[in-house]
């Protein structure tokens, strides 16, 4: 019981932990698309950890399988959101999401 | 062109049957149910009757949405094994991205992020073909370090955006 105990708030102790640092990765980095960066590990490990925490901690019931039900809809949606944001950025920003091409090599392009 | 601008609705090529739309909204039933009965957690019979008649509506909806943006599913079952390696990137990318996180707050330094291309055949028109697209921009941008933008008909590229442009996948 004990030891389900520590694992479970260790599970959780990181999920606030990644949360935490997501949020000032947000804070401190300097453009929207950096920041979007920052976002995944708040959507998708901090929940999975809550998620993987609640299993430890009552086992495999229904409250769990909730939990891990929401957690696969995030998982496949996160993405796509991610995918839509970085693209409406670049698109408004640019007027296009594709990069300048100057020869036949694929291209790279750092940001200012 | 890689699909219709952002917002712009897709030109529908074929019209799809109304077997076909009655089949997918039938499928689309038989996962809402499935999922009320999981949410509500009750065989009671009136609260399966208001799943039936809520699921129905929402698998309506599901199908129209579905046939107005000329939406086409099809996959191989192959295309799931890459899927196997996404829990290994997501630690390994969210290890990259909280390193650039370190350095940028000890030492002030600038995560060196950039917009790369990657050579990605963009395929045929094909159900298969938009499936295995969606899932490749899905997939990639699964892991923090890269996010996808899109996959360009004309260079066959796909263009991703790294935060830590040297560290990432290939």
């Amino acid at each position: 019981m004990i030891i389900k105990d520590v694992f479970s708030d260790i599970l959780l102790g990181l999920a606030v932990l990644i949360v935490i640092a997501s949020a000032v990765g947000v804070l401190v980095m300097r453009d929207a698309y950096q920041k979007l960066h920052f976002v995944t590990p708040a959507a998708l490990i901090g929940p999975a950890l809550v998620a993987l925490a609640l299993m430890v901690q009552h086992g495999v019931y229904e409250m769990t399988g909730e939990s891990f039900l929401a957690l696969f809809f995030m998982i496949v949606a996160g993405p796509f959101i991610s995918h839509a944001t970085i693209r409406a950025i670049r698109v408004r920003e640019k007027g296009d999401w594709r990069l300048q091409r100057g020869g036949q090599a694929p291209a790279e392009e750092k940001e200012q | 062109m890689a699909g219709p601008p952002a917002g712009e609705p897709r030109e529908r090529t074929y019209e799809t049957p109304v077997a076909r739309r009655v089949g997918s909204w039938l499928v689309w039933w038989v996962l809402m149910m499935s999922l009320w009965v999981m949410l509500d957690d009750s065989i009671d019979t009136d609260e399966l009757l208001a799943g039936a008649g809520v699921a129905a509506l929402a698998a309506l909806f599901a199908e129209m949405v579905s046939y107005q943006a000329a939406t086409r599913f099809r996959m191989r079952i192959e295309w799931l094994v890459p899927a196997l390696r996404l829990p290994g990137e997501v630690v390994r990318d969210t290890m990259v991205v909280y390193r650039a996180l370190w350095r940028r707050l000890a030492r002030g330094e600038q995560p060196p992020s950039a917009f790369v291309e990657l050579p990605v055949p963009f395929g045929d028109d094909s159900p298969e073909g938009v499936t295995r697209r969606a899932l490749l921009v899905g997939g990639t941008s699964v892991a923090p370090n890269t996010f996808v933008l899109g996959i360009d008909q004309d260079a066959d590229v796909m263009v991703v955006h790294r935060l830590v442009a040297k560290e990432g996948r290939t």
